[in-house]
């Protein structure tokens, strides 16, 4: 009955009937820890899959299973529907990239990636040769010679990326491969990246704690909390339908409100009541408790017409607002708020705002961040359409 | 920076940073502790429990066994002395071994100079001296007639006595432990994060305050743990003490020695000895759980960089401290050198040389000295063999599968330092007799060698195999090498030169070891130090320098060798090319 639209989409892109890597309820404890707690999860062969989550969660632990890293206490790892969990990781056929890259200090650059190569016993001529390939794949194929503490943290992780792909490996797994880098050269990467993957047509997972990062390059993106899945989606559909609390505040940003439902209509306290059929998603709701997320695009602020008259006619008006859209075009919630500041960023700017004595968040484009910066300390009006709210359905 | 992340990533996830353990692998650690447990177990703990366990006979022969010899022992006024003063004597020495031990630290972790790769390797020399070697350039340095009162006569017209004062054990045991501490220091140091005494300066400190605040709280675990060490040693010390304090001094080891081998009242020697074991393990286990602490908590994310040995000007009180060190450490030395080539009758001559190389002296020896260079090369080999194979597999257990640190494993893995080695030698000489009689002649004397080397191999190679990062085993293993596959490819490579290093030490312990071998050895396995001994017993004391000169040349040439091979290995794979 919780289930949304979004939940039953994940299952959509490409074809899971025979996934090119498979987990079926894995579990694996430390201590009193349970790192990973009954994950099961398909990946369609060639999908780049990104795992994200806050740093504890149980990621790179999950990551570490699949390689054979780490054995799982229970459930099963499947690679192209071999099941391997007994195996060694030397006989999985994964290519791993870790955090700080692990190059052999003791290799030079084209004996790293050579490496791969000679544990699977292709032959010398064809080795330097895929060696080159790798190279100029990732464009050093002039840096063959140099040792990898002679390179830069992009060139390594350049290197470490050529040597897990040089013996085709049926699985790339990717621990945190960007978090080591820049700023700049961590988005220009992961493109590079997600180009390479495409290319290569190989079934990848991505751990990651950037949520941004895997929204920009994932074809779908598995959120991860306490050892548990929370929710898998494409990054539209975690973005768009959060299926928890904490889903849509580890994807994006947002605002929450509290309400109660009741009969048919919702109340949501000092914003006022909406009738229930007006919010997507919450027709079926029972009566109880329920929190709503409006994502900060979504609400809107009249910085060009001046509040006129005192902060109490503004509430009267924000009142009537919510009572059912009495003088406005769309139904919604609205309401007085004050300006606390002004985060400006290019194309996109952020206004921190007070509203019924909380913190909200509102996106203005372009020269209304200039303008919504002007009016610091200020009265504005709000506006939520009741379309854009969206119902968590666990809280 | 890849060290530091991955001990910050074994903290917060258990399972990061190592490799699967599974069933497999419980047997494999098992294995691998074999070769320490049999090596500890036979050869040392089984003789020693014999040896000591005479200290707890009612009287000599009898089976029952009782505490009384203990309470009696701890009553006498003449043991309660001995024992105070064996501790008065540590103690001094140790405060002695800081005292130089710091600056030395200092100047290898914060200069650079030329040569500075061979310095640092022949540090360690004076360490692996044998003690006899030692108590002798004592003799020719700080005699009456020595260079030390010559020149003070000539500056200042008058000379003081050296010899057979508490001064002179002192100053010869921080000889030996100068450099150990000075090595310890050097350790801490290097791992001391520049950014935070960088930042304290930031922060206002003037350079005494960030030495106080910053750089004494870094470094003060490593030479308190170095401190500790060189007190074990100190407390154990027997032929400097015996050569250079002459009769009015006396300590525990040495009225064990007496009572063993003069007195021949073994169940006293054994009750001492078992309290001596006490008080050093209590010490050691203090040690360990200092070094346990040391090093994560002000460890560096970013390499120090020592800057070039300054000028007078600028480096002037460091330069005070070099001269007076180089007196210090190659003054006693150089002393048995120039003695070596002093003629009886005048003048220069290598006649000491011609004597120790010929066949003249078997008499004293049981031996040629020929044949005892041999001995000691070939006991050595074996012995840094056997050191290494036991103390790196246990080494390897505990940092790859155990992935803790366990003080108790680690205090029973030091034990063979912190037991009085007379004690050691008299159970070895009773088990050789009876249940290891199968062992053969040849590999008697280095297998005790081993023994007494091994803890040394578990603490030179720990930090070693600690500092090859994990993940590089499984990066190996996921690009298709097995556990064996990936240890040859990235550990051994990785770890070869710390191998060398640990090598070597062993070596030189091997070759300068004198109590054990003094004792247990036959007439045709005489090695270096015991016929420096002889020699000295004999009154030949210009063979006895030429002898020992010949032995610190060996141990030297070791720690010389094993640090060129090491420097062409970093070479080698620095610039090697597969593909």
């Amino acid at each position: 009955m919780h289930k949304l639209p979004g939940a039953a989409a994940q299952q959509a892109p490409n074809s899971l009937e025979r996934p090119g890597l498979e987990v079926r309820g894995l579990c694996k404890r430390f201590g009193a820890v349970m790192a990973v707690d009954g994950v099961s999860l398909a990946v369609a062969e060639g999908e780049l899959l990104a795992v994200v989550g806050p740093s504890g969660c149980g990621k790179t632990t999950l990551l570490r299973l699949i390689a054979g890293l780490e054995q799982p206490d229970s459930g099963r790892v499947l690679i192209q529907g071999h099941d391997v969990t007994g195996l060694p990781p030397e006989r999985r056929d994964v290519g791993f990239v870790f955090q700080q890259f692990a190059l052999f200090p003791n290799m030079s650059v084209a004996a790293n990636v050579e490496y791969g190569l000679k544990r699977k016993g292709v032959p010398g001529p064809e080795r330097a040769q895929r060696v080159q390939e790798m190279l100029d794949m990732v464009g050093l194929g002039s840096l063959a010679r140099r040792r990898p503490d002679q390179l830069s943290a992009g060139q390594q992780q350049r290197v470490a990326l050529a040597r897990a792909l040089a013996p085709r490996p049926k699985t790339l797994l990717l621990d945190e491969p960007l978090s080591a880098l820049d700023a700049a050269i961590r988005v220009r990467l992961r493109e590079e990246l997600r180009e390479t993957q495409r290319r290569l047509g190989i079934t990848t997972v991505l751990v990651t704690h950037d949520q941004e990062e895997a929204l920009a390059i994932a074809d779908r993106v598995v959120v991860m909390n306490a050892g548990r899945l929370e929710q898998v989606g494409t990054p539209w559909e975690l973005y768009d339908r959060p299926q928890t609390r904490f889903v849509a505040s580890f994807i994006g940003r947002g605002n929450f409100l509290s309400g109660q439902v009741q009969g048919n209509a919702i109340d949501f306290g000092p914003w006022g009541r909406v009738a229930k059929t007006a919010v997507p998603g919450a027709a079926g709701l029972p009566d109880g408790p329920v929190t709503a997320l409006v994502r900060p695009e979504a609400v809107t602020l009249a910085l060009d017409t001046p509040p006129g008259g005192s902060p109490s006619a503004g509430e009267g008006l924000a009142g009537s607002g919510a009572a059912g859209g009495v003088g406005a075009h769309e139904v919604g919630l609205a309401a007085a708020a004050v300006v606390v500041d002004v985060s400006f960023g290019g194309e996109r700017s952020l206004v921190k705002l007070a509203v019924h004595g909380s913190p909200w968040i509102a996106a203005v484009f372009g020269a209304a961040g200039r303008r919504a910066a002007s009016l610091t300390g200020q009265a504005v009006f709000l506006f939520v359409p009741v379309t854009a709210l969206r119902i968590l359905p666990s809280g | 920076m890849v060290h530091d992340t991955r001990h910050i990533a074994s903290i917060m996830k258990p399972g990061a940073g190592g490799s699967t353990v599974g069933r497999r692998n419980r047997w494999l650690a098992l294995l691998l502790l074999l070769p320490a447990a049999v090596l500890l177990l036979f050869f040392f703990y089984l003789p020693v429990a014999t040896a000591l366990l005479e200290g707890f006979r009612e009287a000599p022969g009898s089976a029952s066994l009782s505490l009384r010899r203990f309470v009696s022992l701890l009553a006498d006024p003449y043991i309660l002395s001995l024992l105070r003063f064996t501790a008065w004597q540590a103690f001094l020495s140790a405060a002695l071994s800081v005292v130089i031990g710091i600056p030395l630290g200092y100047l290898l972790a914060n200069r650079s100079f030329p040569g500075k790769s061979i310095v640092t390797s022949l540090v360690m020399v004076p360490f692996v001296m044998p003690a006899i070697t030692v108590a002798l350039g004592f003799l020719v340095m700080y005699g009456t007639n020595g260079w030390f009162n010559e020149g003070l006569a000539s500056l200042f017209g008058f000379k003081v006595r050296v010899l057979n004062t508490l001064w002179a054990i002192v100053v010869a045991h921080a000889f030996y432990n100068g450099p150990l501490v000075a090595r310890m220091t050097q350790g801490a140091w290097e791992r001391l994060d520049p950014a935070l005494e960088e930042s304290a300066r930031t922060l206002g400190a003037r350079p005494l305050a960030v030495w106080r605040d910053v750089t004494l709280p870094a470094i003060a675990p490593g030479v308190v743990s170095g401190a500790v060490l060189a007190f074990i040693y100190c407390f154990m010390s027997f032929p400097i003490v015996l050569s250079l304090g002459g009769a009015r001094f006396s300590t525990l080891e040495v009225e064990i020695f007496t009572l063993m081998r003069v007195l021949l009242d073994y169940e006293t020697a054994a009750a001492l000895a078992a309290v001596q074991a006490v008080v050093s393990l209590l010490f050691a286990y203090v040690f360990l759980r200092l070094e346990g602490r040391a090093p994560s908590l002000f460890a560096s994310a970013r390499a120090r960089r020592p800057r070039p040995l300054g000028g007078k000007a600028r480096d002037g009180w460091l330069w005070v401290c070099l001269a007076v060190l180089l007196v210090f450490f190659g003054g006693p030395m150089l002393s048995i050198v120039v003695d070596s080539v002093r003629d009886p009758a005048g003048g220069v001559s290598l006649r000491a040389y011609e004597r120790i190389v010929s066949e003249g002296h078997d008499f004293h020896l049981g031996a040629s000295p020929l044949r005892t260079i041999q001995n000691s090369l070939r006991y050595g080999a074996i012995a840094a063999a056997i050191a290494l194979f036991a103390g790196a597999c246990f080494v390897y257990t505990t940092v790859r599968f155990v992935r803790r640190r366990l003080p108790f494993l680690e205090t029973l893995s030091l034990a063979p330092i912190a037991v009085s080695s007379v004690a050691l030698a008299y159970g070895l000489s009773v088990a050789f007799r009876g249940p290891l009689s199968l062992v053969p002649q040849d590999v008697r004397i280095p297998l005790v060698h081993g023994v007494l080397a091994f803890p040394f191999v578990v603490r030179a190679f720990r930090p070693v195999l600690e500092g090859v990062d994990a993940r590089l085993i499984e990066a190996a293993r996921t690009l298709g090498a097995g556990r064996w596959r990936a240890f040859v490819d990235v550990e051994l490579p990785m770890a070869a030169t710390g191998l060398l290093v640990a090598f070597a030490l062993c070596f030189g312990l091997s070759v300068s070891e004198t109590t054990a071998t003094l004792m247990l050895a036959r007439p045709e396995q005489v090695t270096m130090p015991v016929s420096v001994y002889r020699f000295l017993a004999a009154r030949d004391f210009s063979a006895a320098s030429a002898m020992a000169v010949l032995l610190m040349a060996v141990t030297g040439g070791v720690f010389l060798l094993a640090e060129l091979l090491a420097a062409w290995v970093r070479r080698r794979q620095g610039g090697k090319t597969d593909a």
